[in-house]
């Protein structure tokens, strides 16, 4: 992944060399050369890291990082606006690409030098592909994409990104701006109807569903809002364990009435006798809380019908989040409970 | 009065009933978490053959070498994390204060005068000597030097550069002007799965939860969060009572400096 100047060092055999094994080059005779032993560096003082006589957290940097490091703190200090340093920036982001210090001087001087943006694309594609959990990558390719105003390539990038680990944050991040950024909501939901078609444990295709809905029909719409729930519920057949799917269905339905929704009830009991799981149940007892809230006949049968799933829920199907349900079974019988039946709020854990 | 010593949860009758739920269809999500399970499983198994094996305890001699070698010298594999050292610099010293350990007079002094080439003229700390400054490393560095919480650490914090709301608690300068918008932003930010994400949209992030609810804890806001939604149990971290998030924040955030020679046992009020 070196930048292309990087080959006209390679041949020269003068002063300190070493042997480069990551290029892959030694098998045709060519050493990296440090900067220090360039000729055409030769004008430049290197600037070492100033850590002070003591220092702190002192990371062993190899020989090589060193060099680029001095020459780059040199570049920086006098402002130079060059092609050597826009080279030797490539050089320092291949050694530690977090550095957020020198992707910025590198956009400098690509605004500075007027460099082609597209070659500019090609060369934060490769870098991103090698390291794709990185912030300063992502946010350099966002400024080239603005500055190029062509989000063209974006989708199938990240699809590609994403096909490698579905759950890139930074992807989705990225894939969020540009679909809002430039109204590239089309093709969407297609593309997440894919993406938990190959695993519909993708949370954040779950969450981007929630995002391309949200922000374009809306759930206001009944249709769109039955169309989601069924989805949901069919998902939920095929995998009666899967926590995403079920958070969705609360997500979607939690503005608009959970106890209330035209068969939603039956469907969830009916459900319980042949796909059940802690997850189901707690969404009954979400249910059960809104009747409690919103419905006002039967709140004795109701809220008992709560707090014996609140207890099945501690006590065995959910046992881990026992405090949680212990204090959800707390808060309903304080809130709907008779008076003569109110207890103190939950003992401190 | 001390309570009884428990089993083990990963000994108990019913344990294996919290394995993952495959359902028969496999994905590469499935496929994760058992690789998991199976070599937290690993470690289960070793216990239950050996029950004269006293319980995991924490092996505080091995961590405080480990730590207090790191706070001088790393390898070469922390060449990524060169921009980061402010980072390093605070998680060592905050895992150090877990541990109960001071840090010698000396180290600390040295870590002050580090920090302090980490500082930028116009304000704010860099991720190291040279670097430009960020908001990030400001963090770390502040904390870092609230930890040591001599005066010579408080001393090398520039006051006027800061606009983090944690920094600005720690220093005492929150004014209303300052975090206008910042409540309302974080409460953009979270989502219909009730966690809090980087951005508005993004999918509920642990680390971001976290952040969120700690800045809206510090400006005070925490009311304006929909807490309940927040707290619903879509992972084992929130199983506890919405006060005591709140409460772990602000302990976090304004605990004194625990009382050890060589550094001061109360945050100052600057």
């Amino acid at each position: 992944m070196s930048a292309a100047g990087d080959e006209e060092h390679l041949n020269q055999e003068e002063g300190n060399v070493e042997p480069e094994t990551e290029y892959g080059i030694e098998d045709i005779g060519m050493r990296y050369v440090f900067y220090r032993d360039r000729k055409e560096w030769a004008d430049v003082d290197p600037v070492p890291q100033d850590d002070g006589p003591n220092p702190i957290v002192k990371i062993a940097y190899s020989d090589k990082f060193m060099d680029v490091f001095d020459y780059f703190r040199a570049v920086l200090r006098r402002d130079e606006r060059s092609e050597r340093a826009f080279q030797l920036t490539a050089d320092a982001i291949e050694l530690n690409a977090a550095n957020y210090t020198v992707w910025h001087y590198r956009r400098v001087l690509v605004q500075s030098l007027q460099k082609d943006l597209r070659e500019e694309m090609k060369y934060i594609t490769a870098i991103i592909e090698d390291q794709p959990k990185n912030y300063q990558v992502w946010h350099h390719r966002r400024m080239i994409v603005e500055w190029l105003k062509d989000p063209s390539q974006e989708l199938e990038f990240i699809a590609d990104i994403l096909s490698q680990d579905a759950k890139n944050y930074h992807a989705w991040q990225h894939r969020q701006w540009v679909i809002q950024e430039y109204k590239l909501w089309d093709g969407e939901l297609e593309y997440i109807d894919q993406l938990l078609d190959e695993d519909v444990r993708n949370n954040s295709a779950w969450n981007q569903r929630h995002f391309v809905i949200f922000n374009t029909t809306g759930y206001n719409d009944t249709a769109v809002l039955e169309r989601e729930v069924q989805y949901s519920l069919k998902l939920i057949k095929k995998a009666p364990h899967n926590e995403s799917a079920w958070n969705y269905l609360k997500g979607i339905l939690q503005d608009h009435c959970l106890s209330t929704y035209p068969n939603l009830m039956e469907q969830i009991l009916e459900l319980q006798q042949t796909h059940s799981s802690p997850y189901l149940i707690a969404f009954l007892v979400d249910m059960y809380e809104d009747m409690l809230e919103n419905v006002h006949n039967n709140q004795e049968e109701t809220l008992n019908n709560a707090l014996e799933l609140c207890d099945l829920l501690a006590e065995e199907k959910d046992n881990i989040r026992q405090e949680y349900w212990k204090y959800i079974r707390g808060c309903l019988k304080n809130k709907y409970g008779t008076s003569e039946e109110s207890e103190s709020p939950s003992e401190e854990h | 009065m001390e309570e009884p010593i428990s089993v083990l949860r990963c000994l108990g009758e019913y344990h294996s009933a919290e394995l993952f739920n495959e359902d028969n269809v496999k994905t590469v999500t499935s496929i994760e978490q058992k690789k998991v399970e199976d070599s937290v499983q690993d470690v289960f198994n070793a216990y239950k053959k050996n029950h004269r094996l006293s319980p995991p305890s924490l092996q505080r001699e091995q961590h405080y070498i480990y730590l207090k070698r790191g706070l001088r010298h790393l390898s070469d594999a922390y060449e990524c994390l060169d921009a980061s050292r402010p980072w390093l610099c605070y998680w060592i010293l905050h895992s150090l204060e877990l541990l109960d350990e001071s840090v010698p007079s000396s180290v600390a002094s040295d870590v002050c005068k580090f920090l302090a080439r980490c500082q930028s003229p116009s304000g704010g700390f860099a991720g190291g000597p040279g670097q430009h400054p960020h908001l990030a490393p400001t963090y770390a560095a502040v904390n870092a030097l609230c930890i040591i919480g001599t005066e010579e650490a408080y001393n090398v914090i520039d006051r006027s550069a800061y606009c983090a709301a944690s920094v600005a608690s720690l220093t005492n300068i929150i004014t209303a002007p300052l975090f206008e918008g910042t409540p309302s932003w974080i409460t953009r930010c979270q989502n219909w799965e009730g966690g809090i994400g980087g951005v508005p949209g993004l999918e509920a992030h642990g680390g971001y939860t976290f952040c969120g609810m700690a800045a809206m804890v510090i400006l005070q806001k925490e009311h304006m969060l929909d807490l309940k939604s927040l707290l619903a149990p879509t992972h084992p971290v929130y199983n506890i009572c919405p006060d005591k998030v709140a409460q772990a924040v602000q302990h976090f955030h304004q605990m004194a400096v625990p009382g050890k020679s060589g550094s001061s046992s109360q945050t100052p009020n600057l």
